[in-house]
C-alpha cells in the first residue's frame, strides 16, 4: 500500500496563487477527503496528483518517490472524474479493457481482470452497451471498473458522485466505501458535500482559498473544529456562532454578547485560556444539538440558571427523525436541534440552555480555536 | 364589491385574419418561396430533363424527339468515360488532400500558442477569396515562367520546370492542389469544431490510461472525429464533382482533355458544339451521380452521428 506526501504544494494561475504550502501526508490505505467550498483548490491538488495540471512549488511524492516530473501515466495513478470521461465511442468492456491495451497486456489476463472489475461493481450485463445506454450510475460504475482494472497505486475521485440523484448518491456512497475496504488502497476523494466527507473517509482535509483549515478524522474536525471556518463549515445546521466577552462578576463568568444579556457560565466550563479581564472579543460557537429547552421563558425579574438565553421561536423545520428551531435572541439567530417531535411552534417564546462544556471558544480576531 | 382593478378594461379587438385549419397557414406561408424555387431550380430541371431526349441545335432551334440515343451515344462515347473518370479522379484527389490537410490545420490551430486566434481567422482566407483570383493567382504560381519554376531554378532544379497547368501529366495534380488550397479551409473549421466538442476531460482520462499523443490521436480523435470527417468528405466530393468554375478558369479543361470533367463537358457541347441534347444528357447523367453521392452523404451521416452520439 502506498502513501502520498504533499511537501510545502502551491500552485499559481496567471500570478494568483491558488494553493499554498499544502503539507500533509495521506496514510497508506487511507481513504481521504479533501472538502472545501467552490474554488478553494481542492480539485486543482487532486490533479496536481494525477498529473494533470504542473506542481508550481514543493513536490508531491507517491510511495516515497517525487512524481513532479512524471508524466501522466508513469504515476501509476487512477482517476474517477466528475462526469466520467468515459470514451463515447467505446463499449463498456472496451472502456475498460483501453488502459490494459495500452499497458500491452496480454489479451487472458486483460480479460480476467475485466471481468473482475465487472464482477465487483455488477456490470456484468452491461459490457457490450455504449456509455450513451447507460444511466448516470451505471456510467459512474465504469468509471470505478475502468480505474479498478489498472490495480493503480492510488485513486482519485473528483466530486464523482454530484452528478447524481440523491437516492444514488447514498448508495453509491456506501458502494465506494466498501470497494475501499474490499480492496485497501489508498483513495482521495474530492467533494463539496460534508455529508460525503464525513460519512466515508478516515481522513478530511479541509481546504479554503487554496490554504489548509484542518485535517483530521471526521469527528476531531467535529468535535474539535480548529477555527470559526472549519466549525461554520462542518455540521448541519451549522453551528451557531455570537460574538462577545467573558468577564467575572458574582463569583464566575459571564459571557457578554455585543447585544442581548449576559449568559452566565457554569464554574469550570471554561478551559482558563480565555482572556477574561481586557475585554478581548471572542466567538463563542454551540452545536445546535447542544442546547437544550428547559422551558417557558421565566417572568421578568426572575434569574437564569446557567447558560439560559430567552428567544422567541421564528421557525419550525420537521424533519421526521430530528426538529430544528430556529429562534430570534437578542445576538441574532439561534437554532436548535431537537431528536424527535417537539409541541414548540413559531412566536412561542421560551428558555434556551446551552450546553456550556461542549461550547467553542475563538478568538473573534483570528478566528482560532481557544484552549 | 367589484374593485376596479380586479377587472380588466375592454380590450380593442384588431380583426385578425383567421385561418379555420392552421395548415392553410403553413400553405400560404411556404407558398412564395415555393414558388421561387419551382422557377429558378424545378423547372430550368425538368427542361433539362425533356431536352435530353431531343435534337436540338442552338443555331437553326428545330427540335427532333430521339427517345433515349442522346444517353446511348453517351455510353458509347469515349470521350464522356475520360469526363467521367476525370471528375472521379479530381473528386477524389481534391477531397483527400483538402481533408487530410484541413484535419492537420485543426490540430494544430486546438493546440495552444500564442496568435492563434488571428491565424484561425486568417486560415479562413483561401475559402473567401473568389475564384477567378484564385486562378489567377496560381496560374501565376504554376505557369511556365511562374515563380515555381524560378524558385526550381533558384535551387537548380531546371530540369524539372515545366508549364504546370499546361501539361497534360501534371495539369490534373495541379488543378487539385489549387482546388483543395481553396478549399481545406471548410475542413478545417469544421473538424476544429469537432475536435472543441469532444470533452477535454477525455483525453485526460486516456493520458492517466497510459495514452500517449499518437496513442489518443489514433484511438481517441480519429474515432471520434469520424462523423465530421465523413460529413467534411461527402460535401466535398459532392461540390467537386459538379465543379466547374475553378477549373474552367484554370485549364478550360485542356489540355487535350486532362481536365476535362462532366460540367465542362456539358458547357462546350452546349456553347461550343451547340448539341443541346448530348448536353443535356451529359447534364442528367451529372446529376445522377451526384444525387448518388448525397443519398451515401445522407444514410452514412445519419448513421455516424447516432453511432457516435457523445451525450
Amino acid at each position: 500500500m502506498v502513501q502520498v506526501v504533499f511537501s510545502s504544494v502551491g500552485k499559481e494561475y496567471g500570478g494568483n496563487a491558488v494553493l499554498r504550502d499544502i503539507d500533509f501526508e495521506v496514510p497508506a490505505g487511507c481513504f481521504v477527503a479533501l472538502i472545501g467550498p467552490s474554488g478553494c483548490g481542492k480539485s486543482t491538488l487532486l490533479r496536481m496528483i494525477a498529473g494533470l495540471e504542473h506542481i508550481d512549488f514543493g513536490e508531491i511524492y507517491i510511495d516515497g518517490n517525487g512524481v513532479n516530473d512524471l508524466a501522466p501515466k508513469d504515476r501509476d495513478v487512477a482517476m474517477v472524474f466528475q462526469n466520467y470521461a468515459l470514451y463515447p465511442h467505446m463499449t463498456v468492456a472496451e472502456n475498460m479493457l483501453f488502459t490494459l491495451r495500452m499497458a500491452r497486456c496480454s489479451r487472458a489476463e486483460s480479460n480476467d481482470r475485466m471481468w473482475e472489475a465487472a464482477r465487483i461493481l455488477g456490470l456484468e450485463d452491461l459490457l457490450d452497451r455504449y456509455p450513451r445506454h447507460l444511466s448516470g450510475g451505471q456510467r459512474q460504475r465504469v468509471a470505478m471498473g475502468r480505474a479498478i482494472v489498472r490495480n493503480p497505486k492510488v485513486f482519485l475521485f473528483d466530486e464523482p458522485l454530484s452528478n447524481l440523484d440523491a437516492k444514488l448518491r447514498v448508495q453509491m456512497r456506501a458502494e465506494i466505501k466498501r470497494l475501499h475496504q474490499r480492496l485497501g488502497t489508498t483513495m482521495i476523494f474530492v467533494t463539496h458535500d460534508q455529508v460525503e466527507a464525513m460519512t466515508m473517509a478516515e481522513r478530511v482535509v479541509i481546504l479554503r482559498e487554496g490554504r489548509i483549515e484542518q485535517v483530521g478524522s471526521p469527528l476531531e474536525l467535529y468535535d474539535r473544529p480548529a477555527n470559526v471556518f472549519v466549525a461554520g463549515f462542518i455540521g448541519s445546521p451549522a453551528m451557531n456562532m455570537m460574538s462577545g466577552t467573558f468577564e467575572r462578576a458574582g463569583g464566575h463568568y459571564h459571557f457578554v454578547p455585543e447585544s442581548g444579556d449576559p449568559i452566565s457560565i457554569p464554574p469550570g466550563a471554561l478551559s482558563g485560556a480565555e482572556d477574561t479581564s481586557s475585554g478581548h472579543k471572542y466567538m463563542l460557537g454551540i452545536r445546535p444539538e447542544h442546547i437544550t429547552l428547559p422551558g417557558p421563558e421565566p417572568v421578568s425579574g426572575e434569574r437564569k440558571s446557567f447558560g439560559e438565553i430567552s428567544a422567541e421561536v421564528v421557525l419550525v423545520e420537521v424533519t421526521g427523525l430530528d426538529t430544528h428551531i430556529v429562534a430570534a435572541a437578542p445576538n441574532g439567530e439561534v437554532t436548535v436541534l431537537i431528536r424527535g417531535r417537539s409541541a414548540v411552534a413559531a412566536g412561542d417564546r421560551l428558555l434556551f440552555r446551552l450546553d456550556f462544556p461542549l461550547a467553542h471558544v475563538f478568538d473573534a480576531e483570528t478566528g482560532q480555536r481557544v484552549d | 364589491m367589484a374593485s376596479p382593478s380586479t377587472r380588466s378594461p375592454p380590450r380593442n379587438r384588431q380583426p385578425r385574419l383567421r385561418f379555420r385549419d392552421e395548415r392553410i397557414f403553413y400553405y400560404v406561408a411556404l407558398a412564395p418561396t415555393t414558388i421561387v424555387i419551382a422557377c429558378v431550380i424545378a423547372l430550368p430541371i425538368i427542361y433539362t430533363f425533356a431536352l435530353g431526349f431531343f435534337i436540338q441545335n442552338t443555331l437553326v432551334r428545330n427540335w427532333r424527339f430521339v427517345g433515349l440515343s442522346n444517353y446511348s451515344d453517351l455510353l458509347t462515347d469515349a470521350d464522356f468515360w475520360l469526363a467521367f473518370w476525370n471528375g472521379v479522379v479530381f473528386t477524389v484527389g481534391s477531397t483527400v488532400v483538402a481533408t487530410v490537410f484541413g484535419l492537420v490545420i485543426a490540430i494544430l490551430l486546438d493546440c495552444n500558442f500564442r496568435g492563434r486566434g488571428p491565424l484561425r481567422a486568417l486560415v479562413i482566407f483561401p475559402y473567401i477569396v473568389p475564384s477567378i483570383v484564385v486562378a489567377f493567382i496560381w496560374k501565376f504560381i504554376f505557369s511556365g515562367r511562374g515563380i515555381l519554376n524560378d524558385f526550381l531554378g533558384f535551387i537548380g532544379a531546371q530540369a524539372v520546370s515545366v508549364p504546370w497547368l499546361g501539361d497534360q501529366r501534371f495539369a490534373m495534380m495541379a488543378v487539385i492542389l489549387i482546388s483543395a488550397w481553396t478549399w481545406f479551409p471548410f475542413a478545417a473549421i469544421t473538424l476544429l469544431a469537432a475536435i472543441q466538442n469532444v470533452p477535454d476531460n477525455i483525453y485526460e482520462a486516456a493520458a492517466l490510461d497510459g495514452a500517449g499523443p499518437m496513442r489518443r490521436f489514433t484511438y481517441l480523435t480519429l474515432p471520434l472525429l469520424a462523423p465530421a470527417i465523413m460529413v467534411v468528405v461527402l460535401i466535398r466530393a459532392i461540390w467537386a464533382f459538379r465543379n466547374y468554375d475553378m477549373i474552367w478558369l484554370l485549364t478550360e479543361g485542356g489540355p487535350i482533355g486532362a481536365t476535362e470533367v462532366l460540367p465542362i463537358m456539358a458547357y462546350k457541347e452546349a456553347f461550343g458544339l451547340f448539341r443541346m441534347g448530348h448536353a443535356s444528357a451529359v447534364s442528367v447523367s451529372l446529376m445522377v451521380f451526384v444525387t448518388l453521392l448525397a443519398a451515401v452523404h445522407f444514410r452514412v451521416g445519419a448513421r455516424l452521428r447516432k453511432a457516435y452520439d457523445t451525450s
